[in-house]
C-alpha cells in the first residue's frame, strides 16, 4: 500500500468513526449549555448571602429545569413523641445523603413539564426530593423527611418551588439564583435540564464553590482543631471584655 | 447589618444578637438570673443551631457576669466565702446530674418525669416567692433576709460560722449541698441553676437579696466559664463572633440591670423574680402540652 493510499484510508476510517461513534454530533442542536457567574464567591464575616447569574442556550422549543444542590451529608431529626398529655422528645430519624442545600428553577411548573413519576425519579420538587431522602418508603420515614423538607424551607435552605427560569424564543435562558447566608461552605452543583415533550433531552452541569475567607477559616478551623484551648480562649476574652466595660462604665 | 458567624457557619443580624443581649444582661444586672432560660430559645428561633446557641451563650454570660461581679464587688454585694461554697456544691451536681441524665435517658420516659417536675418545683417557687413578696410589701423592708424555719434548721448542722458579708451564720454544708441541688437540676434541665439559686439563698440561708445577686453573678462567672469552654471542647460548639455579639449587648444591659437594682427595693425584686419564674414554668408547661408545628426538630446527635 502505498503511502497516498494509507492516507487516504487512515482518513476514511476516522471519518466513519466521527460519525457513528460521537453522538454529540448528531445531537449537537440538542444539548444545553449553562454558565455561572460568578462561579465562586468568599464568605467573609460580613458575608450575605450570594446571587449567582445563571444563563445558557437551550435547544429549540425545550423548557428549562435548574437544581443547585449542596453537599450530601448525614442529618439526624429528633421527633417529638405524645407521653401521657405531654409532648417530649421522641426517636432520632437519620436522613444519610441530604444536601446540604436544595434550590429548583424552572421555566414552567414542574408538573406541567414532566410526568410525576419521572419527576419522582429525578428528585425534583418537594416530593420528589422527600422521596429521594428517605431511605425506605416506611411511614416514619416518609413523615421524617417532609417534615425535613418543611424545616429546611423554613430556614431558608431547600427552595421546591421552582418557576422563575426565563426562556426567550431563541433559546436563550437565564435565572439568578440566591443563596441564603446560611448556606454552608462547600461546592454547590448547579444542573440544568432541557425538556421537550415530557422527556428530558439533555443536561448539563456547573460547580459554583463557597469558600471561606481568611479570618473565616482561622476561626472555624481553630474552634475544630483545638476545641479547648479555643474555649480558654473565648472565655478569657470574654471576661476581659466583661471587666473592661464595668471599668469603664465604673468611670463614667 | 448583618455578620456571619463561622461556628455556627451562617449570617445574623447583629442589632438583634446586640439587642437579645442587651435584654439578657438587663435581667443578669437586676437578678442575678443568667438568662440562659431566655436567650438559647431566641437564639434557636432566629436558627442557629441549639448547640452553638447554648454554648455561645454560656460564653457571653461569662463576660457579662465578670462585668455584673465587677460591679456587685465594688459595692461590696458579693459573698466571696458564701459563692466559694455554693460553686464547690454546684460543680460536683453538675457532674452527678450529668452522670443522672444518663441513666434515666437509658430507662424510657424519664424525660417526661423530670420535665413534670421541674415545672411542679418551679410553680411551687414561684408561687412562694410571689407570696413571700407582696407580704414583704406589707411588712417592712428590714425583713428583708430574715431567718426563716429553715435558716433554723440549717444552723443546727456542723461547723456552723459566720459569713459575715451576708450577715447569717449558718453551716457550710447548707451552701454546699444547696449549690450540689442546683448543679443536679441544672444538669438535669439544660438551663442555668438561677431561679433554683437564688430563692434557695433567700429562703434557706436567710442572705438579703442585695447580697444574693451580686453572690449568684459571683457563683455564675464561674460555672458559665467551666460550661463555656467543655462546650467548645467535647461539641465544638462556641461561637466567638456570636458571643461577642451578645456580650456587647448584656454588658450595656448588665450595667443598666445593676442600677436599676439599686432603685428598686427587695420586695420589688422578689416580685419581679417570682412572675418570671412563674412566666417560665407556664411557658414550659405550654412547650409539653402543646401540639408542635413540626413533628421533627434539628439535631439530636
Amino acid at each position: 500500500m502505498t503511502a497516498r493510499a494509507s492516507f487516504l484510508f487512515a482518513f476514511t476510517l476516522a471519518m466513519a468513526l466521527a460519525a457513528v461513534g460521537n453522538p454529540a454530533t448528531a445531537a449537537a442542536g440538542e444539548a444545553i449549555s449553562a454558565r455561572l457567574s460568578p462561579s465562586e464567591a468568599e464568605v467573609g464575616l460580613g458575608f450575605d448571602g450570594a446571587r449567582i447569574r445563571v444563563e445558557g442556550e437551550a435547544p429549540p422549543g425545550c423548557d428549562v429545569l435548574l437544581t443547585v444542590l449542596g453537599e450530601r451529608a448525614k442529618m439526624t431529626f429528633s421527633s417529638k413523641r405524645k407521653a401521657w398529655a405531654f409532648w417530649i422528645a421522641g426517636e432520632k430519624v437519620a436522613f444519610e445523603n441530604a444536601p446540604a442545600l436544595y434550590i429548583l428553577k424552572s421555566s414552567a411548573p414542574v408538573a406541567g413539564i414532566l410526568p410525576e413519576s419521572k419527576a419522582m425519579e429525578m428528585g425534583l420538587g418537594k416530593e420528589g426530593l422527600v422521596a429521594s431522602l428517605a431511605s425506605s418508603s416506611s411511614p416514619v420515614q416518609l413523615l421524617g423527611a417532609r417534615e425535613m423538607v418543611r424545616l429546611q424551607k423554613k430556614l431558608g435552605l431547600y427552595d421546591t418551588d421552582g418557576g422563575e427560569i426565563v426562556v426567550k424564543p431563541d433559546g436563550r435562558w437565564a435565572v439568578d439564583v440566591n443563596l441564603p447566608g446560611r448556606a454552608p461552605i462547600g461546592s454547590y452543583e448547579v444542573t440544568a435540564i432541557a425538556v421537550r415533550g415530557r422527556e428530558a433531552v439533555s443536561s448539563a452541569k456547573a460547580l459554583f464553590v463557597l469558600r471561606p475567607s481568611r479570618p473565616v477559616a482561622l476561626i472555624a478551623g481553630f474552634a475544630r482543631s483545638h476545641g479547648f484551648v479555643y474555649g480558654a480562649v473565648a472565655v478569657i476574652l470574654a471576661i476581659m471584655a466583661g471587666l473592661a466595660a464595668g471599668g469603664l462604665f465604673e468611670k463614667r | 447589618m448583618n455578620v456571619y458567624l463561622p461556628v455556627a457557619s451562617m449570617t445574623a443580624n447583629l442589632a438583634l444578637l446586640v439587642g437579645l443581649g442587651g435584654v439578657v444582661g438587663f435581667l443578669s444586672g437586676l437578678l442575678g438570673v443568667g438568662g440562659g432560660f431566655l436567650l438559647t430559645p431566641l437564639l434557636i428561633m432566629m436558627g442557629i443551631d441549639p448547640v452553638v446557641s447554648a454554648a455561645s451563650g454560656t460564653c457571653s454570660l461569662a463576660g457579662a457576669s465578670a462585668s455584673g461581679t465587677l460591679a456587685h464587688l465594688r459595692a461590696r454585694n458579693v459573698d466571696v466565702a458564701m459563692g466559694s461554697f455554693l460553686l464547690a456544691g454546684g460543680v460536683a451536681g453538675g457532674g452527678f446530674g450529668t452522670w443522672l441524665v444518663k441513666l434515666l435517658r437509658s430507662q424510657g420516659s424519664a424525660d417526661v418525669v423530670i420535665i413534670a417536675a421541674y415545672v411542679v418545683l418551679l410553680a411551687s417557687v414561684g408561687i412562694v416567692m410571689f407570696v413571700e413578696g407582696l407580704l414583704s410589701r406589707v411588712r417592712s423592708e428590714a425583713e428583708d433576709g430574715k431567718e426563716t424555719a429553715l435558716c433554723r434548721v440549717l444552723q443546727r448542722l456542723p461547723f456552723t460560722r459566720e459569713f459575715p458579708v451576708s450577715g447569717v451564720r449558718t453551716s457550710p454544708l447548707a451552701p454546699l449541698a444547696l449549690g450540689f441541688l442546683v448543679g443536679v437540676m441544672a444538669s438535669l434541665m439544660g438551663v442555668g441553676g438561677g431561679f433554683f439559686l437564688i430563692p434557695a439563698m433567700t429562703f434557706a440561708l436567710g442572705m438579703p437579696m442585695r447580697v444574693v445577686v451580686g453572690t449568684s453573678l459571683f457563683q455564675m462567672l464561674f460555672t458559665s466559664a467551666f460550661v463555656a469552654v467543655m462546650q467548645a471542647g467535647l461539641n465544638h460548639g462556641v461561637d466567638i463572633i456570636l458571643a461577642m455579639g451578645i456580650f456587647a449587648g448584656s454588658t450595656a444591659g448588665a450595667r443598666l440591670g445593676a442600677m436599676a437594682a439599686r432603685r428598686v427595693n427587695a420586695s420589688q425584686l422578689k416580685l419581679l423574680l417570682a412572675l418570671m419564674v412563674l412566666g417560665l414554668s407556664l411557658k414550659m408547661l405550654n412547650d409539653l402540652l402543646k401540639s408542635p408545628a413540626l413533628i421533627f426538630a434539628a439535631g439530636g446527635g
